[in-house]
């Protein structure tokens, strides 16, 4: 069983490794050019809040349109491959496919053809984020019970009852991992293309305070990624406990 | 041995609601099930006693039609139904509740499939549920219910499929002695209220000497009916279980197993 006191231990291993890294850096243990310290961080942190601020609601908006639309088309393929053998025959090596492309060599390219806006960023979100949406949903789909299947069908059940009554709703446990494997990528895809590319989004704030040797404001960048991550995670959580309610009691 | 027991086709009299017609089913050059012919007459319980992997489940997926024999037919109601499914309601060994539904909702499931509106089939699910004292369960998952209680709300779901016929594979092999022992009675209860008639799959002996009228046993490779049995008795439920009679069709039965 979870309990409260388990959540001390990383609390205290957080704690006493920012405290060791302060003060190493306090030292000069480490060059401060090279590594800045806890509170240089949070500085930056705060000095540059608003700015980060205004490049988050970009690389945030990338990521939702990209992550609904990702979600959107892996479901769509599933339910086909899963329907059609012939559809599931034909693509399904095409899928594996697209996830063999480095994602750091296309974004270039996405760049070039569709423009520095929303589009190119949009577009190598959803590759990355359909793909464990379909093979998850596909593979919950395939191995849907056979004996439930047969008491729908013994029941006159249609295809497409099935679908409704059994194979989707029995899918949300792997649909919300999915999802959450999903979401984590939308964010890391999104400062991805921004890198290559674009005016504004944290990927951009990136690449310029790379450029200037900003290391206290590259942690700070990198501390807001990982909580927009969080905060995606949490709401994806949420989502599940209110779509799968027979799994809280 | 009774004379009258030797004698096949002991209902001609009644009515007759369905009629498995020399029906014949193998797999891969191998046949599981040959020639089988039995009848159901309204209101009747009958029950098919054979050993596990006698082919048992594969004819009532072929009286479900959830499978086409290779030979034979299935009447109900004077019209071949052979390979349709969705007319003879058909409750598996599993309870096969939905996890993810209410109980209310997995009643209602056969009105759903049958596009009912909603609101009516949960309502009706909800009568029936109070019928039989359960409505405290409506709300609830099936993964908060014990082994007893969800094979009962699998049988109601059952009956609200059909009140005509059904078809109830093994339903009470999977509980405990005790339970077991609830569940019969709680089932003769109600098939009093309902008289709805049943084809009942067991391995069971005593099971199927208590609830059925009639009993076909199935045997052999491939499984054929071997014997028909017919079980004469007026009162189920005192015990029955201990008397002579009891004891007569048991050991009938049993020799007609070991051969």
């Amino acid at each position: 069983m979870k309990n409260k006191t388990d959540s001390i231990y990383p609390v205290a291993f957080g704690i006493i490794f920012l405290a060791v890294w302060q003060i190493l850096c306090t030292l000069k243990v480490i060059p401060v050019f090279l590594m800045p310290s806890p509170i240089q961080i949070v500085k930056a942190l705060t000095e540059d809040f608003l700015l980060l601020m205004y490049h988050l609601v970009i690389t945030l908006a990338e990521s939702l349109i990209g992550l609904v639309v990702g979600v959107f088309l892996g479901f769509i393929f599933a339910l086909l491959m899963d329907r059609f053998i012939n559809v599931y025959k034909t693509f399904y090596p095409f899928v594996i496919i697209t996830q063999t492309i480095p994602t750091i060599a296309i974004a270039p390219l996405l760049v070039l053809w569709f423009g520095y806006d929303l589009l190119p960023k949009v577009i190598l979100i959803v590759l990355v984020t359909f793909f464990p949406i379909t093979i998850g949903l596909l593979e919950s789909f395939k191995s849907a019970d056979s004996d439930e299947i047969n008491l729908l069908k013994s029941m006159g059940a249609s295809e497409f009852d099935i679908y409704k009554f059994i194979k989707i709703p029995s899918s949300m446990g792997k649909f919300f991992a999915a999802l959450k494997i999903s979401a984590s990528y939308s964010v890391v895809g999104g400062v991805i293309a921004e890198w290559l590319g674009g005016f504004r989004g944290l990927g951009v704030y990136m690449t310029r305070v790379r450029k200037a040797y900003a290391f206290d404001k590259m942690f700070a960048v990198i501390i807001i990624i990982s909580i927009l991550s969080l905060l995606l995670l949490k709401v994806v959580d949420l989502l599940q406990k209110i779509a799968m309610p027979w799994e809280e009691k | 041995m009774r004379e009258q027991d030797l004698t096949m086709n002991l209902s001609q009299n009644s009515e007759m609601l369905l009629a498995v017609q020399d029906i014949s089913f193998g797999y891969d050059n191998r046949k599981i099930i040959s020639n089988i012919n039995l009848t159901l007459n309204k209101n009747e319980l009958v029950s098919l006693l054979g050993v596990s992997g006698s082919g048992k489940s594969t004819l009532f997926n072929i009286i479900a039609g959830l499978l086409k024999p290779d030979i034979g037919k299935i009447i109900y109601n004077g019209k071949d139904i052979t390979g349709k499914s969705g007319i003879i309601s058909y409750s598996f060994q599993k309870d096969l509740l939905l996890p993810y539904m209410k109980i209310e909702e997995n009643v209602a499931l056969p009105l759903l499939i049958k596009k009912e509106k909603k609101e009516t089939a949960i309502r009706k699910a909800n009568d029936m549920l109070r019928e039989f004292k359960l409505e405290s369960y409506a709300k609830k998952y099936p993964k908060e219910l014990s082994g007893g209680m969800r094979q009962r709300i699998a049988l109601l779901r059952t009956y609200l499929f059909s009140k005509d016929v059904s078809l109830l594979d093994e339903p009470f092999s999977a509980l405990d002695a005790i339970t077991k022992d609830e569940m019969h009675e709680w089932y003769m209860n109600m098939r009093k209220r309902y008289n709805t008639s049943t084809i009942f799959i067991t391995h069971d002996v005593d099971e199927a000497i208590l609830l059925s009228d009639r009993i076909y046993i199935l045997g052999g490779k491939p499984a054929t009916i071997i014997r028909e049995i017919k079980i004469n008795v007026d009162n189920r439920i005192n015990n029955f279980r201990l008397s002579k009679e009891f004891l007569e069709y048991k050991k009938d039965i049993l020799k007609n197993l070991e051969n």
